[in-house]
């Protein structure tokens, strides 16, 4: 019977996740002092925005059927080539961001490509992709530190347009840009087509394999859009940036209904369990647990994050008891 | 019930959702003998397999063993009664040496027994000789052809004190002279005291090897003419008995008017083709408006064959010729979207369909260009239209376009599949088993909308393994047998001339 | 093998280009650090004999140590004791791996997944209990294990590490157990059909390779003479590249317990020679991660061939 009731829960992806969230805010507003200050909001709101884009991220390639690890380790070369184009050579950060984007895509593609020309698992070379790109930046740079950034730069994470937060506005742009793509464009249809099966999509005209590689990119891309924010929010460029997505970047999406197995994404989901996280960590905060704990529970969440999706998988294979709208959310 | 009887299934019935696999079958086993199970595609003789082999449990009907009640909850429970089975594809840890595979069961037993390799591969030598291998036992089973591993296989199977021997389709991808030695193999273990159960459709082994004989035809048993016993020795029956046993004619055979294309043009034309997975060369036509069928038994090369012509697996040698012009093949969606030639995969879960997206998306993931506006964004109201065309056109019954795929019948499964395909609007249309695992109203159903297709001048060539089909729809029919084509017969549909006339083709 | 060939030519070509290479100090200290990449790259073999990939080996080692640590520090008891907790510690994170993997499933993805989240919890652990603070001031038995070299020659720490191999060596070559693992990795069906308890066996590999991560983290921890969280926080790279070059196969079924020894050796004399040569540290990471691609490469490389081979087969038929 408990089953049944989680099942519903979970059942039905946004529902349940939104329910939590409400819950896990109302119960922070009512015992905790802290959580509904400006202040706290204000941080809670522009940490939740770049975890959303990190989540993206790997939501894209989960949405091809594949995995990504070298997320953080592409955000970080992403993040120094801004650094250095914004201090070393004083571009304008509107164009240095763009080169940080079109590097972040680089980068990404040229791991789709390697997995479709190798047809190597996914997951080791983006594991080894992610010490090469890593090692690449760290000795490149020197593991340098960049402070001079642009104060007009920085006002991109200060600032607000109406009273949002940019960051937020940021976010929801990058969500509504990725939601038509996945839901309305036939570009975003052959991704998810070739991530519930490869091989039916190349037997229905689709070609797997560049789907594949736009997926990575794009993952890439949004990998280095969110390195550039943070920096924004930092104020400095630095090589650590990206060292922390890895996790995260699995639990939001999955936690708001992506399934690892590919083919069914969720945009709002991605967001919502970025969300999630961000306010977890803000309530540990809040409630006094020593800061060296948090990596734990996000490595807790991030399991039971695979128990949902477990459950939801064989939900949706089951015996045909369960109609759950497939595709796209 | 006969006395010295090893194993007995009696009114065997196993239902899947839409399907009847099984109708009240009987099966009897003697002990020492060597038991061919014999029926086409598609007629029920996995499904018995599994049962024998606890994978699946019948719904109805009663299994004893040794005239003791038994049931087979799973493959470990068969195993207990020395059911061991050599399946189609090979069970062995590709990593493992010969004696390191046949003797798994034994020193895998308990986690803490050490492994003494000298004490393995001495008792691993016995059973290779056993089985006729020349090899030693050190070797790596990875580095071994296929019908070696299958005699690993055997020899495993009977280091393990196996009774009753199941081989499955043992013949079906090994060489001519493997096929000879594994056959004189089994004479020589049965000899031995081991009972065999001999899966096969292929007739001249089953007369080769065989005592007995058990046949299958949609899920039933076939009675041979004159004789009241489904378990029927070998030496009673004919060839053109057994012959009939299997691909009889069944009461509902009705054929489609006969047509003729000679004067017409050719749409498609092989001359000498051949790929990386279809090697040996090979030339056919087809003409615009006709039903061409490839029959051939399971492993004769026709998928790989069409895989060559729809660009998955590109020609190495040899021409193509669409509407006459010679065709460099490159891949499938220059030949879906150029040549309009479409090619619908056997295995609807595994290559055919999205099962995870609904009837709407699936059908319309072949089209996607065309239901796009500039921006390239989908253009929902014509998807949907299209999407209920064919679920009108073809019957595809589901509450919604919306509803998931994976969770409908086979048969509308496959109705979502071929509408997939017809919504490229083909002008050659390859079609790879129709209408295996379907219940016979939709069977009828596709066949009438493939006959229609072709009225409309349209050509379709329908790659079936189930005779009665072949025979009642196809214009002409080509004949594959081991990755040839060994010839080429008009079709007079009349049942009992054209089945000879195949089967001895494919026999020869 | 190609690995000693490369391994011949890199000391050979360092040595040129430095003159504190080839020297007996260079010798002992090029030795310590391949006593702990030998062990994580054993480690990380024995999970993937059987088919999966352990995330969370650096986690593992940096627990294993800290709880060593912390036990010395904060409690009375004697450093022997703490140390054989602090590897406890391996067979608890070991158990509690393999058990979250054979629950959801048991497949090679789940068991890298689950290690992925189960490496933040343990580190997570670690920065718990440390509060990102080292233990310093360890007991003097406990730095003499890090310390303390044989005949001048050999240190202690090469020495236990040829034990741990050693032992890890009989497993897969004449116990069932490793055979069973084996077979799980080389074909799981098989193994199922077989009769192997395919569940027992994953956990067992996973307590194995547990022991062996946080045995690798006290070990290296007694050289430190101290512990904090962050060792281990790098070995997961590395524990892929020993095995990898040395012959194990990625996907499971055959091992090569010398050919990981000869990889972690390699590996240590890569980050020893690369500080001799004035070269940025980091390049290491970047050069293990090719290694990673090019040992994946030429595995997939020989299973392209045998897939030919096949084919030639088939259409002789």
């Amino acid at each position: 019977m408990f089953k049944r009731t989680l099942g519903k829960i979970v059942r039905n992806d946004l529902a349940g996740i939104t329910f939590i969230l409400v819950l896990l805010c109302t119960l922070l507003t009512i015992f905790t002092s802290g959580f509904f200050s400006a202040y706290n909001l204000d941080s809670v709101i522009k940490n939740m925005s770049i975890f959303a884009i990190v989540g993206l991220s790997q939501m894209v390639t989960l949405g091809v059927g594949q995995f990504n690890l070298a997320v953080g380790a592409i955000g970080g070369c992403a993040g120094m080539v801004c650094g250095v184009l914004l201090e070393l050579m004083g571009i304008p950060y509107v164009i240095a961001m763009i080169v940080s984007l079109a590097v972040g895509f680089l980068l990404g593609y040229f791991q789709g490509f390697l997995i479709v020309k190798t047809k190597i698992n996914a997951f080791i070379i983006t594991l080894a992709l992610a010490s090469v790109y890593h090692g690449l930046n760290m000795t490149a740079t020197e593991n340098r530190f960049f402070r001079n950034i642009p104060n007009s730069f920085k006002a991109i994470a200060k600032g607000n347009l109406w009273g949002i937060p940019v960051l937020l506005i940021f976010s929801f742009i990058t969500m509504l840009i990725f939601w038509i793509l996945f839901n309305r464009t036939v570009t975003g249809r052959r991704i998810l087509a070739t991530g519930v099966n490869a091989k039916a999509a190349d037997y229905a005209g689709i070609d797997s394999g560049s789907a594949i590689r736009l997926a990575h990119g794009l993952s890439g891309l949004l990998a280095g859009l969110a390195a550039v924010l943070t920096i924004s929010k930092l104020g400095a460029a630095q090589t650590s940036i990206g060292s922390t997505w890895l996790l995260i970047s699995f639990a939001a999406p999955i936690l708001g209904g992506t399934l690892l197995s590919g083919g069914k994404v969720s945009i709002v989901g991605t967001f919502l369990g970025a969300a999630f996280m961000t306010i977890i960590t803000n309530a540990l905060v809040l409630v006094g647990v020593s800061f060296y704990w948090f990596q734990a529970f996000t490595g807790g969440i991030l399991l039971l994050a695979f128990a949902v999706n477990k459950i939801r998988e064989t939900m949706n294979t089951g015996e045909g008891r369960v109609l759950i709208k497939g595709g796209i959310v | 019930m006969m006395k010295n009887n090893i194993l007995e299934l009696k009114d065997i019935t196993k239902v899947f959702p839409g399907v009847k696999a099984l109708d009240n079958v009987d099966f009897s086993l003697k002990k020492g003998e060597v038991h061919a199970l014999v029926g086409e595609n598609g007629a029920g003789k996995s499904t018995l397999v599994k049962i024998l082999t606890g994978v699946y449990q019948p719904n109805e009907g009663l299994i004893f063993f040794n005239n003791q009640k038994i049931s087979l909850l799973n493959p470990r429970e068969a195993f207990t009664y020395g059911i061991n089975v050599v399946h189609q594809e090979r069970n062995l840890v590709p990593t493992f040496t010969v004696a390191e595979n046949i003797m798994i069961e034994q020193y895998c037993e308990k986690m803490t027994s050490t492994i003494n390799q000298k004490k393995i591969n001495q008792d691993a030598k016995k059973y290779i000789d056993l089985v006729g291998l020349d090899i030693e036992p050190t070797k790596n089973v990875e580095e071994l052809s296929v019908g070696k591993k299958q005699l690993v296989e055997i020899a495993k199977a009977l280091s393990s004190d196996a009774k009753i021997l199941l081989l499955d389709e043992p013949t079906a991808s090994i060489s001519v002279k493997e096929a000879e030695d594994l056959l004189e193999l089994i004479r020589k273990l049965r000899d031995k005291g081991v009972t065999f159960i001999f899966v096969s459709h292929k007739l001249e082994e089953v007369f080769a090897i065989a005592d007995t004989v058990t046949v299958l035809r949609d899920g039933k048993n076939v009675k041979a003419a004159g004789i009241n016993d489904v378990y029927v020795p070998i030496k009673d029956l004919t060839r053109d008995q057994l012959i009939t046993m299997m691909v009889g004619r069944t009461k509902e055979f009705k054929a489609f008017e006969d047509r003729d294309f000679s004067d017409k043009e050719i749409v498609l034309e092989a001359k000498m083709l051949r790929s990386v997975d279809s090697p040996k060369p090979k030339s056919f036509k087809i003409y615009k408006g006709e039903l061409l069928g490839w029959y051939g038994l399971v492993g004769a090369g026709r998928t790989e064959f069409a895989r060559t012509l729809i660009g998955y697996d590109p020609p190495i040698e040899g021409e193509e010729f669409i509407n006459g012009e010679k065709v460099v093949v490159k891949n499938i969606k220059q030949m879906q979207n150029k040549h309009k030639l479409y090619y619908l995969s056997e295995n609807r879960k595994e290559e055919g369909l999205f099962l995870d997206h609904t009837i709407k998306v699936n059908i319309s993931s072949s089209i996607l260009n065309k239901i796009k506006n500039r921006l390239g964004m989908l253009n929902f109201k014509k998807e949907q239209e299209v999407a209920n065309k064919f679920k009108e056109e073809l019957d595809i019954k589901t509450p919604s376009i919306n509803q998931v795929v994976n969770n409908l019948s086979g048969g509308n499964q496959q109705k979502v599949s071929l509408a997939k395909g017809l919504s490229v609007e083909p002008d050659i249309f390859i079609i790879d088993e129709p209408t295996v695992g379907i219940d016979i109203k939709t069977k009828a159903e596709i066949h009438r909308l493939m006959y229609n297709l072709t009225k409309e001048g349209k050509s379709i060539i329908c790659i079936t393994s189930d005779m009665q089909e072949i025979i009642q729809i196809a214009d002409r029919i080509v004949v594959f047998k081991a990755g040839k084509i060994k010839g080429e017969l008009k079709n007079t549909k009349v049942y009992g001339e054209m089945s000879k006339r195949i089967m001895k083709l494919i026999m020869d | 093998m190609g690995v000693l060939l490369s391994m011949v030519v890199f000391s050979i070509f360092v040595g040129y280009n430095s003159n504190t290479f080839f020297s007996v100090d260079n010798f002992i200290a090029v030795s310590r650090i391949c006593s702990i990449t030998v062990l994580v790259g054993l480690s990380q073999m024995v999970v993937m004999a059987g088919g999966g990939l352990n995330i969370s080996v650096g986690a593992i080692g940096g627990l294993g140590a800290v709880v060593c640590g912390a036990l010395i520090k904060r409690t009375g008891i004697p450093w022997e004791f703490a140390i054989i907790l602090g590897i406890f510690i391996g067979v608890l994170c070991g158990a509690i791996n393999g058990f979250i993997i054979t629950k959801l499933g048991g497949t090679a993805e789940i068991c890298w997944l689950t290690t992925l989240a189960t490496m933040a919890i343990f580190t997570g652990f670690s920065l718990g209990i440390t509060h990102a603070k080292p233990f310093y001031d360890m007991p003097e038995g406990y730095d003499w294990i890090g310390a303390y070299n044989i005949f001048g020659i050999f240190s202690l720490m090469l020495v236990i590490m040829i034990i741990f191999a050693v032992i890890i060596w009989v497993l897969f070559k004449y116990t069932s157990l490793g055979r069973q693992i084996l077979a799980v990795g080389g074909n799981q069906k098989a193994a199922v059909l077989s009769g192997i308890n395919v569940n027992k066996v994953l956990i067992f590999k996973h307590i194995i390779s547990g022991v062996l991560a946080a045995s690798a983290g006290i070990l290296f921890s007694t050289r430190l003479g101290a512990v904090n969280a962050d060792i281990g926080l790098v070995w997961m790279l590395f524990s892929f590249a020993a095995p990898l070059i040395g012959g194990t196969r990625m996907e499971g079924g055959r091992v090569n317990v010398l050919g990981a020894v000869l990889g972690g050796v390699l590996l240590a004399l890569v980050s020893n020679g690369v500080v001799h040569m004035r070269i940025s540290i980091f390049i290491v990471e970047f050069m293990e991660g090719l290694i990673i691609l090019l040992a994946v490469g030429l595995d997939r490389l020989r299973a392209i061939r045998e897939e030919n081979l096949e084919r030639l087969e088939r259409s002789t038929i």
